[in-house]
């Protein structure tokens, strides 16, 4: 359809105006900001490199660095390992619909749910009494004395809430795309001479890898940008245990109001996001728009 | 290996795929499983293939039930409609892959690979993946990897379907050389009557999950036992015309308000024991109406021709009279024009069928 | 006689309808009627996913019971019935000296932010989405891709630059400022999809009403909206539970404590009565769950068949 121009803007008007505002602004403002060392004041005071070479003195900055490694390898292991498991579970080992149904069903609720309540509901399983849902457990099966996972565990902590997060986007992804797999491959392994295992291992495994590949980009992006839940429950805390990347850049910036500087720790971020999704989107977007331009 | 489906019923929430089919394929013959698409061909091929359970009945592989036997225990191959190549493995590997299953060594499976590759002229593939083949290739791909660890039985699913109309009628051929050469016990779903006739030792017509006919391919065209069976085989299908029969003067008619046709002599002692039908229908297949411009007996005078369709060698013409339609195939030479008054005479033979049940009534109950 | 619908309408919408329910059809039977299914690597399955999700179902159970009792063993099984853990409908709450502020007009607070972000979410998605997917002209592909590689990108880095950026245009402290922050960083997405609900209607199906003797509104209000409508459900649903549950741009971006809303209300509770008073927490908690516990008792199975490819976490 022809249109002109000014009617196009009429319909992408307000989308460009948004993005132009609250991404690609940003986006400079970061670069530039990370140049000054501005405070509360938001006063512009250019101090060249000196925030950078301010982190790269710092041990705190390597420890912190290494955290977010860690956290990021653990949970996405925990998130994609569960996914995978919980939509091989509802799709492949079920017969009965409604079981696979309510299980489904169950994993979507924790996404649906607002931040603070999901937080509140890890602190009461986590609970350092014997209150708490796991110190029960542990209870049950004989163990006296309650632990206190926050100060005991407190990567576990954060690595098991968002890693619950996680799995249910995976789960969703990973069992459309087993769902999708036509049923005359299984049937033909099976003939084949395939038993269970095999049918997943040689079958569905690699059927799904361009999905499996896309959750674990996706999920290694946000992950290095999800800082909500480790804010509200542990605070970085203790001791800067669970303190990650962005994380830290927020308490720059938004704790100790230290602007320049938490701008500087977001540029990393912001660069990697920047890589991240170019890399996603030849792989990924670049392909499925090629499809829908095609089948036009 | 001898295959028997016995009281074999499958039932899928209220739907019956399956019902109550019994058939028994001998050793080394190629048997067709015929119908219209839904009337359970491919349930009942899976059932054999052990991939669905029948809700009754028993499975016999040779002297055995094998109702609870997985798949992989069957000795079977198995070549879907889709083929079913693993999109993410090569040609050798897909056909390698139930070897693999089974733990052979590697020697072994090379030259099982090769083997059966070269039989089925795909020595050139092997390193291809599945999505760089024809159409053709694939499927000579998916009969290979049935085919490979030399299976008892062949299941097909509709193997032709996929091709171009070419390269069908060229591969149908292929298949029925194989199948002969190795003299596997093969089972063949389609839902095309030519295929089925060229292909079949025997054919087992289904509808609505319910076995209607098991019998040659000669026997399914000179003696349809009913009309589901007389209009789905041959093409152009049978002609079928409403109406009764009547004795006059010794001499059988069937009529109705348009015509009136004298029915030959040996029908009458067929009919004879079923004296009580009087609504019948009358069919006869297009490849034996004759038609002629000259008047010969009084029953046959002026049909109209109503349109002539090419059918390559022949023409397709429609002929009426009252409410009464023929069609008739005849050489080109005739070069009948629409609206010309024929003749017709019937060459070959004329079924009846009753009325109400469908059954042919000059079959032996 | 004017509005009637043209004939021959009805017959495209059942086609489709009827295509997709055989879809779910077929993919329903997945195995179960297998010779080879091993019903105990079913029942295996079902074990371990009882065992996985045990957090999950244990951990909202507990927050329904324990906000309707007073006492629980093991913080698990309620002991007595009360509603005094309810008390903050009907009177503000104390901690120590603090006197915390009534929790309605928090509640409306969220409301509206909700509902802002809902409505022009999906005004601007649908405007865009449409204009992506209908018209052609330079610079489409470039949006279309921007559209997608922002859609991946995570706005939270650009939390600090947003931050000048809002103070800069005076919506610092107010929650139109948080809505739009709001709306920006999930439009992208969000016009993706509707993107998609348009390119998935047919051109042949706009084209056949307009033969069947529709005008453009016509084709509007009875060929593409009814297609559109679970579309638009969708993205009504998630926006406005993703308003409805927003707690980071407001814990960042409001100071006034009059202009929170329950995510951070809640917050600040739970900094309080943390290992204190589970029962107060669980019912504030409760109480702020309910649009998302109707939601998905009434949407979940449609949900669930509609995979959301990319929705941030
Ligand atoms: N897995 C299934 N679940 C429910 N109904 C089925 C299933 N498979 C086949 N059917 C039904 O059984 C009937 C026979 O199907 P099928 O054997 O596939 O037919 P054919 O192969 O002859 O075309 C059809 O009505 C079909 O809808
Ligand atoms: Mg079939």
């Amino acid at each position: 359809m022809e249109v002109k121009t000014s009617s196009i803007m009429g319909f992408l008007g307000p989308f460009l105006l948004l993005v132009l505002a609250f991404y690609f602004v940003p986006v400079i403002l970061t670069v530039i900001l990370s140049y000054t060392s501005m405070d509360y004041k938001l006063s512009w005071d250019f101090v060249g490199f000196s925030n950078f070479e301010h982190f790269l003195t710092q041990s705190l900055t390597y420890k912190i660095l290494l955290t977010t490694l860690i956290y990021v390898a653990l949970t996405l292991i925990f998130n994609v390992g569960i996914a995978f498991l919980l939509a091989l579970m509802t799709t492949y080992f079920t017969t009965h619909e409604n079981t696979a149904m309510f299980f489904r069903a169950i994993w979507l609720l924790p996404r649906l749910t607002p931040v603070v309540v999901y937080c509140l509901l890890w602190m009461w399983i986590f609970e350092p009494t014997q209150y708490g849902l796991f110190n029960t457990i542990l209870s049950l099966f004989g163990k006296s004395s309650s632990i206190d996972w926050f100060s005991a565990y407190p990567m576990g902590v954060i690595v098991f809430a968002n890693g619950f997060i996680g799995a249910s986007f995976g789960m969703v992804t990973f069992s459309s795309a087993i769902k999708s797999i036509s049923r005359d491959y299984i049937w033909s392994a099976q003939v084949d001479g395939a038993g269970d295992w095999q049918i997943v291992r040689r079958i569905i495994v690699p059927m799904i890898k361009w999905e499996v590949m896309y959750i674990f980009i996706w999920q290694t992006l946000s992950l290095l940008n999800s800082y909500v839940y480790i804010l509200i429950l542990t605070d970085g805390g203790p001791l800067h245990e669970t303190e990650v990347w962005s994380l830290y850049s927020y308490h720059k910036a938004f704790k100790y109001m230290e602007f320049g500087n938490g701008a500087a720790l977001s540029l990393l971020l912001v660069i990697i996001g920047i890589v991240f999704t170019f890399i996603g989107w030849k792989i990924f977007g670049f392909r499925r728009m090629m499809g829908q331009e095609v089948s036009r | 290996m001898k295959v028997l489906l016995d009281n074999i019923t499958k039932i899928f929430g209220r739907i019956i795929a399956v019902n109550n089919l019994n058939l028994e394929i001998d050793d080394g013959k190629l048997v067709v499983l015929l119908g219209p698409s839904g009337c359970g061909k491919s349930t009942t091929l899976l059932m054999i293939a052990g991939i669905y359970r029948p809700t009754e009945g028993e499975i016999w592989f040779g002297d055995k039930v094998v109702n609870d036997l997985p798949p992989r225990d069957r000795k079977i191959g198995l070549v879907f409609q889709s083929y079913a190549l693993y999109p993410h493995m090569t040609v050798f590997e897909n056909i390698a892959f139930p070897l693999r299953l089974k733990k052979e060594n590697k020697e072994e499976i090379n030259r099982k690979v090769r083997e059966i590759s070269e039989f089925l002229e795909i020595n050139e593939l092997l390193e291809r993946k599945p999505i760089q083949l024809s159409g053709g290739q694939q499927q000579r791909v998916a009969v290979a990897r049935a085919l490979v660890k030399s299976p008892d039985i062949l299941l097909l699913d509709e193997p032709l379907s996929n091709l171009d109309a070419k390269l069908r009628v060229m591969m149908r051929s292929e298949l029925k050389k194989m199948q002969m050469r190795l003299g596997i016990t093969t089972i063949f779903v389609t839902h095309d009557q030519s295929e089925a006739m060229t292909v079949a030792d025997k054919i087992a017509v289904i509808k609505n999950g319910v076995l209607q006919q098991y019998s040659s391919s000669d026997e399914l065209y000179d003696l349809p036992r009913n009309i589901f069976v007389a209009t789905f085989i041959g093409s152009p299908p049978m002609n079928i015309i409403e109406g009764s029969i009547q004795y006059e003067g010794g001499n059988l008619f069937f009529l109705n308000p348009d015509v009136r046709f004298s029915l030959p002599k040996d029908l009458e002692f067929v009919l004879k024991q079923k004296r009580n039908t009087k609504d019948v229908l009358f069919g006869v297949r297009p490849e034996d109406v004759n038609i002629s411009m000259k008047e010969t007996t009084q029953d046959s005078i002026s049909w109209i021709i109503d349109m002539v369709e090419m059918m390559g060698r022949e023409l397709l013409v429609t002929l009426s009279r009252g409410k009464t339609i023929l069609k008739t195939l005849i050489d080109r030479e005739h070069s009948p024009s629409i609206g010309d008054r024929v003749n017709i005479e019937f060459s070959g033979r004329v079924f009846l069928f009753d009325k109400e049940s469908g059954k042919n009534l000059l079959c032996e109950e | 006689m004017k509005d009637k619908r043209p004939q021959g309408l009805a017959k495209h919408k059942v086609g489709i309808k009827s295509k997709r329910e055989k879809r779910g059809k077929r993919a329903q039977e997945v195995r179960g009627e297998a010779v080879t299914f091993s019903r105990r690597n079913e029942i295996i399955s079902t074990i371990i996913m009882t065992i996985i999700s045990i957090p999950i179902f244990l951990s909202y159970l507990w927050l329904f019971l324990s906000s309707f009792s007073a006492k629980m063993w093991h913080g698990l099984i309620p002991l007595s019935f009360t509603l005094h853990n309810w008390r903050f409908l009907w009177e503000p709450i104390k901690f120590g000296a603090v006197m915390h502020t009534s929790i309605w007009p928090i509640t409306l607070n969220t409301l509206l932010l909700a509902f802002a972000v809902t409505f022009f979410e999906v005004l601007i998605s649908t405007l865009s989405g449409y204009a992506l997917s209908r018209f052609r002209f330079k610079g489409r592909v470039v949006i279309q891709g921007m559209t997608m590689i922002l859609h991946a990108f995570p706005g939270v880095a650009l939390l600090i630059a947003i931050y000048y950026v809002l103070y800069t245009i005076r919506l610092l402290d107010t929650l139109w400022g948080v809505m739009l922050v709001k709306i920006a960083l999930e439009i992208p997405m969000s016009t993706n999809i509707v993107k998609g609900f348009f390119d998935n209607i047919p051109w042949d199906v706009e084209w056949s009403s307009f033969v069947d003797g529709c005008n453009r509104w016509q084709t509007w209000r009875y060929v593409i909206l009814p297609l559109l409508k679970p579309g638009i459900a969708a993205i009504s649903l998630f926006s406005f539970l993703s308003g409805w549950g927003e707690f980071l741009y407001i814990y960042t971006f409001i100071f006034t404590s009059k202009k929170q809303t329950l995510a951070t209300f809640l917050n600040s509770l739970v900094g309080e009565f943390k290992f204190v008073d589970y029962g107060l927490l669980s019912a504030v908690a409760t109480f702020y769950m309910i649009p998302t516990l109707l939601f998905f008792i009434f949407t979940q199975k449609a949900l669930l068949q509609m995979s959301f490819g990319g929705r941030k976490a």
